[in-house]
């Protein structure tokens, strides 16, 4: 089940709210996670399987690797290698296999059949949750949780479940245990959830028809100014697609008591890539530096190793975001963009307009090896860019179709992208009057809800006549 | 020195944004939770609604069947499809779904977008216009597909038949819509409209050259450019561009058989002409799901006072009684020959005059009724909707006149 669905906001969400706050406070935790069972269920039962599975051997990793604590380092170690291969090979058979096969079909005379394999929804945040649980464990950072539903309502807790962000045990124990069921809380998570199903539903939809057309262009097709605008609105709407999400799942998060870490900062304002990654998907990257850059060294043993440790963090980040050799060139891109940083950090000041602008363009050109097909179709929308033979008649015609068409759209993304919005409302307190806040959660959510509503609109016209 | 002053005034200014912060606190704790409680309610009331009122299964506005919730499946469970078919159903079925499309229409105006599902609103936003202006550069596309190899080898076909039996075949090209309403487009693209043009001329030179009968209506459609002959929400022609498309198949009928009858046609002022107050639901209008341009298009038609009454019409060779002009709350263009039919045959009992066959998609329509009124039978095919040989079927009827109307598929 998706947020924006009917089901979620018109069946499943209401009746939740309803029943969890008529309960006595007992059962919260087994509805919740009764809840977010069928919530995940909804997209086919068998998956749900996969999911359980999941929990259940990783609830008996954790205690397995608490008991071995107490056995010496090597057993421990043992047991949470064990633990973590469990859980990169559930995730690999699901996501790589067939990326593997076709690989080596490409590269060897063999022909293995691909296996189609369907991908579980959410398996990447689910799989990488239970990994920090167990190495947390095994840390010693957390307490081993002995009760399964407990680990369960973690693992599969709803509002995170399908798109993140990815959060740690470390962070909402406490809340599994013991949390406040308050009006602030609901009111406060209702409103941040109806901002983010705006700005996923009206915005990334919106400015994605744009980007979508532009991407679907094939050689020949595409023009200096469709590839330009194609790749802005896509750099829009991937972020208003992702911190929509992220703001409806903290949003839910707080409704049930729940403080979710945040997921995104204005990465668009950054200075650099490397404060790019500090302000993007901030809970992916915390998890790589935490679980895997600072385990293999960080940069404490030198600057080749750190260099190595880069290259290892951004192809395993680019192939956690999907299994395609364009990801991982995606990857190398911002290893290489990080590394070059690091090393002319010290010796180049740039004016911060020139860093922020320069900063802006690298992250567009990666979003571009981020949304092509293939590396031809990379290579193709890039030449695009530079494409300077197209006629003036139609750089015209195409500017002024775009800004008619998606010029307003695109001006209140890049707005909102900044923290101009939040800083105004802040200072003017505008949300705390909540006659405003009704009303603007009401043209939010009734705005969304039509866009759903319309989004099942398919017209035949030659049905009848 | 401090200024004792100003340390006072900034104490007090503490005190009173502390005092603030505890009095917007206080009152937070005393409002009710007003954004859950209305979202709460009213979605729960629209849920049930929804849920209790019976299945809509036609929507006029959109012009399609609506879904209905499936009894569930184990397959369709296990595998999440009776998930989506669900939900599909459940926004097909929400109480109020025109007003839902008409609050995104809105919220679609309010973001200045003229453009939705493929279609552009004009620049004086009374009309609408299929869309023609795609984000490609169309330099890349010109011109060497641009005969349509495989009609015209069909149409060589079906001029073998009618030169067996001594009939005649007329290819009818109708001038597109693009290009009569070429000016009101927002931000046209002249090389679309260049390129319809170009390959236009391409392609009826070639069924010229196969001795084929080109009836082109592109002088007629541009000498009348300021009447309406195309509508504004729908893809067809009205009925006055079916009329003036008529005349111009007559003329060539007339001009090739000097021996025989001219077929004669009233003009338009010299009919019964009737204007259908009804609301108009063209094409593009059910594409785009906006009702406020219902009332840019009204149907007309105009017939001769002396138009056959008398008439039997058969269906797939089956008698019927099918109106030739459908009288329902909302018009819309199938209510020509009551929509498209795969075939349709109507007798006027004249056996003085000749027959006639007309193979096209919709807008033969129109054509449809107004050749009636000069044939003896009519007699019409719809390609997308027969599963008969249409060889075997001319070969059959053995009509005087053939007139095959754009490059319909067969």
């Amino acid at each position: 089940m998706v947020f924006s669905s009917y089901s979620f906001l018109l069946l499943a969400l209401p009746f939740l709210i309803v029943v969890y706050i008529l309960a006595p406070e007992k059962l919260r935790n087994a509805i919740l996670l009764l809840f977010s069972l069928g919530f995940y269920a909804w997209g086919g039962m068998k998956y749900l399987v996969v999911m359980l599975l999941s929990i259940a051997i990783n609830y008996i990793f954790g205690i397995a690797i608490d008991r071995s604590n107490n056995m010496g380092m090597y057993v421990s170690r043992i047991v949470l290698a064990v633990s973590i291969c469990f859980n990169l090979l559930l995730l690999g058979y699901y996501k790589y296999t067939d990326f593997l096969i076709e690989t080596i079909n490409n590269i060897t005379e063999y022909s293995i059949p691909i296996r189609n394999i369907v991908l579980p929804i959410g398996i990447s945040f689910y799989t990488f949750q239970s990994m920090s649980y167990l190495i947390d464990v095994y840390r010693g950072t957390i307490k081993l949780q002995r009760n399964p539903f407990k680990l369960a309502l973690y693992i599969s807790l709803f509002p995170q479940l399908i798109a993140g962000p990815i959060v740690r045990y470390t962070d909402i124990a406490r809340e599994i245990d013991n949390r406040e069921l308050s009006k602030k809380n609901f009111e406060d998570g209702i409103f941040r959830f109806s901002v983010g199903l705006s700005k996923k539903v009206l915005i990334a939809n919106f400015i994605g028809e744009y980007a979508r057309c532009a991407f679907g262009l094939r050689p020949g097709e595409i023009s200096l100014v469709s590839a330009w605008l194609g790749a802005i609105s896509f750099t829009m709407q991937i972020y208003y697609d992702f911190s929509g999400y992220s703001d409806m799942a903290i949003g839910l998060g707080r409704m049930f008591g729940f403080h979710f870490c945040e997921n995104f900062n204005y990465p668009y304002i950054s200075k650099s890539i490397t404060e790019f990654w500090r302000r993007w998907h901030m809970s992916l990257s915390s998890w790589f530096r935490d679980y895997v850059y600072i385990p293999l060294g960080g940069n404490r043993k030198g600057i080749g190793r750190q260099i190595i440790n880069i290259l290892i963090v951004w192809v395993l980040t680019g192939l956690w975001h999907g299994a395609s050799w364009n990801f991982v060139l995606w990857g190398f891109y911002y290893a290489g963009l990080l590394i070059i940083e690091k090393l002319l950090s010290k010796s180049v000041k740039l004016h911060w307009s020139v860093s922020r602008t320069l900063t802006v363009f690298l992250i567009i050109i990666g979003w571009i090896i981020f949304q092509t097909n293939d590396i031809n179709h990379t290579g193709m929308y890039l030449r695009a860019l530079l494409d300077i033979t197209t006629n003036n008649r139609l750089f015209a015609q195409q500017i002024t179709r775009f800004i008619r068409e998606y010029g307003l759209v695109l001006v209140v993304a890049i707005v909102g992208a900044t923290p101009v919005v939040k800083n105004t409302v802040e200072k003017t307190g505008v949300l705390r009057i909540q006659g405003v806040r009704v009303i603007l959660f009401l043209l939010m959510m009734g705005a969304s809800l039509a866009r759903i509503v319309v989004s099942s609109y398919n017209p035949f016209i030659y049905f009848r006549f | 020195m401090v200024d004792m002053s100003k340390l006072s005034k900034a104490r007090n200014g503490k005190r009173m944004a502390k005092y603030r912060a505890y009095r917007i606190k206080k009152n937070m704790k005393k409002e009710l939770p007003f954004c859950t409680i209305i979202y709460c309610i009213l979605t729960i009331v629209i849920a049930l609604i929804s849920f209790v009122k019976p299945y809509t299964d036609y929507s006029a506005f959109e012009n399609r069947i609506l879904s209905h919730i499936q009894r569930p499946t184990f397959d369709g469970v296990m595998t999440g499809t009776w998930f989506g078919e669900f939900e599909t159903a459940n926004l097909d079925q929400i109480i109020g779904r025109n007003v839902f499309i008409e609050i995104n229409s809105r919220t679609l105006e309010f973001f200045g977008k003229r453009e939705i599902n493929s279609i552009i609103v004009s620049n004086n936003n009374d009309c609408l216009l299929q869309n023609s202006n795609e984000i490609t550069d169309y330099d890349w596309m010109f011109i060497d597909n641009a005969v349509n190899d495989s009609f015209i080898n069909r149409l060589c076909s079906v001029k073998e038949i009618t030169d067996s039996y001594n009939g005649q075949l007329y290819y009818l090209n109708i001038y597109p819509r693009e290009s009569f309403l070429y000016n009101k487009y927002p931000y046209i693209n002249d090389d679309i409209i260049k390129y319809n043009d170009e390959r236009e001329a391409l392609m009826l030179n070639e069924i010229s050259q196969k001795s084929i009968e080109v009836v082109d209506t592109s002088d007629m459609f541009k000498e009348h450019y300021d009447e309406y002959l195309y509508f504004y929400t729908d893809h067809h022609y009205t009925q006055k561009g079916a009329y003036y498309s008529y005349l111009k198949l007559l003329n060539a009928i007339n001009d090739n058989n000097p021996e025989k009858d001219r077929l004669i046609f009233p003009s338009w002022e010299d009919m019964n002409y009737v204007r259908i107050d009804k609301p108009f639901m063209g094409s593009l209008i059910q594409q785009i799901g906006d009702t406020q341009y219902v009332d840019a298009d009204y149907l007309e038609y105009a017939l001769p006072y002396d138009y056959p009454g008398d008439y039997d019409r058969y269906e797939f060779g089956g008698i019927s009684d099918l109106p030739l002009v459908r009288n329902e709350e909302i018009s819309e263009y199938g209510w020509f020959m009551n929509g498209d039919n795969g075939n349709t045959v109507i007798k006027t009992f004249r056996p003085e005059l000749p027959n006639i066959l007309i193979i096209g998609y919709s807008f033969t329509d129109a054509l449809e009724l107004l050749s009636i009124y000069n044939f003896n039978e009519m007699h019409s095919i719809d390609p997308r909707r027969i599963e008969f040989d249409i060889y075997d079927y001319i070969k059959k009827v053995k009509c005087d006149y053939v007139v095959i109307q754009g490059e319909c598929e067969f």
